[in-house]
């Protein structure tokens, strides 16, 4: 049920000191690539926000954005649901089932109509009226109509819901879409990849929270804060890249050296996420210091954009890489490219900030 | 672990690049006042450009670490104005990592919404005691 209680009213309850909610923002504020002032602007605003309500729905998925979700670790999801959101249906993790769950979900909706965030996953499959997926004798096409009308804004979680992803890969026989491709009257974020960053999908939600409002999107409907740069300008291989070394197969001595995976089919270059500084499993690693190159995970329709293993140029190396390719030249350069990997950046957060500062002005 | 951890910190130069930024943060600092800070979390640093990172900051004279729902930790570099700054969550992973710039961590202030209330609570101690709270 909706509470009159702030959440800064809450907090103060449960004993959790300013230098809690002030060490939670600033984790929040560096996933979301603010400057540590802001830190102080997202903890005013979660202590001055409610409980929020989110609705989660499950529509043509693998349960694998789930699955990476609940292991966010800044913060966790279990966090977030116990200090800041109501998480009020998400049919894998609540006790319920059945109608029992049927009528959770609907009394959310209707105690919360025009509050509740929209939280989901997987594509919507719009063939032969949606038939693909059904639940309780309802389509998710239809769900997904109801339910939005109310919502307060939605988030598109993992490519599927995004883009269409897997299911919408040729010949797509379900008519899968992603969200945004039915939806035109809501505020969307999309968090793709497959699966999405865990701290990106908890990053959004504080920055509704603090902010009562998306983040900053891109031209795919993604936060600018964890999109607006490549996996290439941000990947410590990146100067391997510039320096022409390239690994030529997963077992060559390049490859042992850890050099640039572009000739191996690395997608990086084309493709925007986090990978390469959040990481995964709490920051340990990411596929390409694990030795794989990027799949392009988090782009419109990765899954039909080529083989895996076919270089971005079809096969030949970059035309820069002669030109790079001689070792005296190839410190600087490497020095080079990290001054314009953390110029790049800079741009991005500066960008970022500079959008943040004027609507935390405009609230003042 | 894979070989390219053997890979030279300065031959990928991002430890040059972060002092850069750094002193010009610091310089930026001294000019305007304004705090700032670089978010290691964000940048693709390998275990040796982290290793390498730590000893050009060096370490200072203090150390500041308070719980609050997890260890956090404070340390000042050799270089003044620089901080090392790292948060734990309860489990004691790393939720935030960044060298700050500025004469204190912004953190390490007392709240004055917090110092009101303690001020209030203190005076309420006195007037009904009669005599100073006890500690």
């Amino acid at each position: 049920m909706p509470s009159s209680e702030t959440l800064g009213e809450e907090l103060e309850r449960r004993g959790i000191s300013r230098r809690t909610l002030l060490k939670f923002a600033t984790a929040m504020a560096t996933s979301l690539a603010l400057p540590p002032s802001m830190s102080a602007a997202i903890a005013q605003g979660l202590a001055k926000t409610r409980r929020q309500s989110v609705i989660w729905l499950s529509f043509q998925e693998c349960t694998g954005c789930l699955e990476s979700l609940t292991r966010s670790e800044s913060p966790d999801l279990e966090t977030l649901i116990f200090y800041f959101i109501s998480l009020d249906y998400q049919e894998t993790l609540m006790a319920a089932a059945g109608t029992t769950a049927e009528d959770a979900l609907f009394q959310a909706a209707a105690d919360n109509k025009g509050d509740y965030l929209l939280v989901i996953d997987g594509s919507v499959p719009v063939a032969d009226d949606g038939v693909y997926a059904m639940t309780g004798g309802r389509s998710d096409f239809d769900l997904l109509q109801k339910l939005s009308r109310d919502a307060k804004a939605i988030l598109a979680i993992g490519t599927c819901a995004a883009y269409g992803g897997l299911p919408k890969a040729a010949p797509n026989p379900t008519g899968a879409v992603g969200i945004a491709d039915v939806i035109g009257d809501k505020p969307i974020a999309n968090i793709p990849g497959c699966p999405p960053i865990p701290e990106v999908l908890t990053g959004v939600l504080v920055n509704f929270l603090s902010f009562g409002r998306l983040p900053d999107l891109d031209e795919h409907g993604r936060p600018l804060a964890y999109f607006g740069t490549t996996i290439h300008d941000q990947c410590y291989r990146r100067p391997f890249y510039d320096q022409g070394k390239f690994a030529k197969s997963f077992d060559d001595d390049g490859a042992r050296q850890g050099w640039c995976l572009f000739e191996l089919g690395c997608k990086g270059p084309v493709t925007h996420n986090a990978c390469a500084s959040l990481k995964w499993g709490g920051g340990t690693s990411y596929p390409i210091q694990s030795g794989h190159g990027c799949l392009g995970c988090s782009e419109p329709d990765f899954w039909d954009k080529g083989g895996f293993y076919t270089s971005l140029s079809g096969g030949d190396a970059p035309p820069w890489r002669t030109a790079a390719g001689a070792g005296a030249a190839g410190l600087a350069i490497g020095a080079a490219a990290a001054w314009n990997a953390r110029r790049v950046r800079s741009s991005v957060d500066r960008q970022v900030a500079q959008e943040w500062q004027e609507k935390k002005e405009g609230d003042a | 672990m894979a070989d390219f951890m053997e890979t030279s910190p300065s031959e990928n130069g991002i430890v040059a690049a972060l002092m850069g930024e750094l002193g010009a943060l610091l310089e930026k600092f001294l000019e305007t006042g304004v705090r700032d800070s670089i978010d290691l979390h964000r940048i693709p640093l390998t275990d040796q450009d982290l290793l390498e990172l730590e000893q050009q900051l060096g370490t200072g004279e203090i150390t500041i670490s308070f719980d609050a729902l997890g260890e956090s930790r404070i340390t000042e570099t050799a270089h003044a104005g620089l901080w090392r700054v790292e948060h734990r969550n309860p489990s004691g992973d790393l939720i935030a990592h960044l060298v700050e710039v500025g004469d204190v961590p912004s953190i390490v202030s007392a709240g004055r919404s917090e110092m009101r209330a303690a001020a209030a609570a203190m005076t309420n101690d006195h007037s009904s005691s009669g005599g100073p709270a006890n500690a």
